[in-house]
């Protein structure tokens, strides 16, 4: 068992002393490093944390959302995914593959309840990737949903 | 690598004797501009011998091998001579440099000028905002001008290709690309098969800037002064610039203000639509807004790609990677409202309510 700080608290004071400490020092190219590096620690803490989530409901014995999502739209068993490809992230990324190939043969272009069920998933995963990188920009996309262009 | 001035400083006061047509010319000022992950920009301000005010130019240089898009020196430097033509507002192109024995690699000059270009900077400018429409107007009136050029008309562009079916041949090179990729991005994917199910039939392609957007425009007090960084010109669709210079990515700070983080997009097509004549076409617009979002974001891989493969400012790429989402979802939820918006069409085609 590791003792503390834990690695959420540890990014979060790293971010903390460049952003207090460091960057109102520094000027110019110099400064928009740090400031590039602050979200660097943003971005870490993000993964981890969703990291840490996903590992905790594969260990109560939950199949991880994405490679059950994938297998559904795909018709596959997610066990025998994940079997074939020897461990989950690899069946997450082969199953990946094999949609991708799948939407641009056109297999999801009808519309219906197949197409409906891809492009929920799509922003579901995509709104999780967004939210892990940038949150900020989540927000104002969510804010704009019914904007004029 | 950047170039180091005073090495370069000698050869270069010759070259400038010769291009200005001015004798004992001499470097009084050389610093480099700030921006540019690709090209690398230098301020020069430059004293020729006798009585005369000092000339002030930018010098414009590959920073090291430029990506697989854009455009060697001498042929950005035919690119801006040409915009220079057909009236656009651009820095005046005032000669170009192919021989290596000058600065160690091809370069051109132009002249400088006057104004900011920095997004987060224009947009804490109360005065800029206040003008954002205005402003805005003149950017899509110069794009018009932009567009008069041809492959037809044009003259020393060869080396640009004209693409038969714009759309298309984007798709195309995007799977083309993702098939080399090492992860699958079923979103984008999905983004592709629909601009490929509604892609429209090709038509006359224009001279289109291709990073046509806030960032690479100058404005001065509130005036727009110049169109910069001309290196990914190519020729494409018309509607392909006025989406780009839309995209939420490029609004920075103001993701509320469509056109650039500016202002509205009306106002942009306004501009445009004077000079050209043309009546904008809204379902257009949606498809290239469309495509817009999915080029950025394979172009965000690639940008990410070539950090893998080290250079300079490679956290600067490594984080453009962490936006490939955005421009995905933007993509996908563009595409839920032109479907939204199909169905409306066709519901008042066929006179339902």
């Amino acid at each position: 068992m590791r003792d503390h700080p834990d690695t959420a608290h540890l990014l979060a004071a790293a971010r903390r002393a460049l952003l207090e400490q460091v960057v109102p020092g520094l000027e110019g190219e110099a400064q928009s490093t740090a400031l590039m590096l602050a979200r660097v620690f943003t971005v870490l803490a993000a993964r981890h944390a969703a990291d840490a989530r996903a590992r905790a409901a594969l260990e109560s014995g939950g199949e991880s959302e994405e490679l059950a999502a994938l297998a559904g739209l795909l018709g596959k068993s997610p066990q025998a995914a994940r079997r074939t490809a020897g461990g989950t992230d690899a069946a997450i990324a082969s199953l990946s593959r094999r949609l991708a190939a799948e939407i641009r043969r056109g297999r999801f272009d009808p519309p219906g309840a197949g197409h409906d069920a891809l492009l929920d998933f799509l922003v579901r995963i995509t709104r999780a990737k967004v939210a892990e990188n940038n949150p900020k920009v989540l927000e104002a996309m969510e804010l704009s949903a019914g904007e004029e262009t | 690598m950047p170039l180091d001035p005073e090495r370069v400083r000698a050869p270069l006061e010759r070259f400038l004797a010769g291009a200005l047509g001015r004798e004992g010319c001499r470097i009084a000022r050389m610093a480099r501009l700030a921006g540019g992950t690709v090209q690398d920009n230098w301020y020069l301000e430059v004293q020729p011998g006798g009585p005369g005010a000092p000339v002030r130019l930018v010098l414009r240089t590959g920073r090291v091998v430029g990506t697989k898009e854009s455009l060697p020196a001498e042929q950005e430097y035919a690119v801006l001579c040409a915009a220079a033509r057909a009236g656009v507002r651009v820095p005046r192109p005032v000669a170009v440099c192919s021989d290596p024995a000058v600065i160690g690699r091809p370069f051109f000059l132009m002249d400088f000028v006057d104004g900011e270009s920095r997004p987060w900077k224009l947009q804490r400018m109360p005065e800029v905002m206040a003008a954002g429409d205005a402003i805005l107007e003149e950017i899509g009136a110069e794009l018009a001008r932009l567009q008069t050029v041809t492959p037809a008309g044009s003259e020393g562009l060869g080396f640009l290709k004209p693409p038969r079916d714009a759309a298309r041949e984007q798709i195309a090179d995007m799977r083309a690309y993702l098939d080399g990729h090492d992860h699958p991005h079923p979103a984008i994917e999905y983004a592709l098969r629909w601009l490929e199910r509604h892609a429209p039939a090709p038509g006359p392609v224009v001279l289109c800037h291709g990073d046509f957007r806030f960032g690479n425009v100058t404005i001065a007090g509130t005036r727009l002064t110049g169109i910069l960084d001309w290196e990914l010109t190519r020729w494409g669709d018309p509607y392909e610039s006025l989406a780009w210079f839309c995209m939420r990515f490029f609004r920075f700070a103001r993701p509320d203000l469509v056109a650039g983080g500016l202002g509205s997009r009306a106002a942009l097509l306004r501009g445009w639509q004077k000079v050209s004549g043309r009546v904008a076409d809204p379902e257009a617009i949606r498809y290239w807004d469309i495509m817009a979002n999915t080029r950025w974001a394979v172009i965000s891989l690639q940008q990410v790609g070539r950090e893998v493969f080290g250079g300079e400012n490679s956290l600067e790429l490594a984080l453009v990677g962490l936006a490939t989402g955005e421009m995905e979802l933007e993509a996908l939820s563009l595409i839920a409202r032109a479907t939204v918006a199909q169905a409306k069409g066709r519901g008042v085609a066929e006179g339902a309510p």
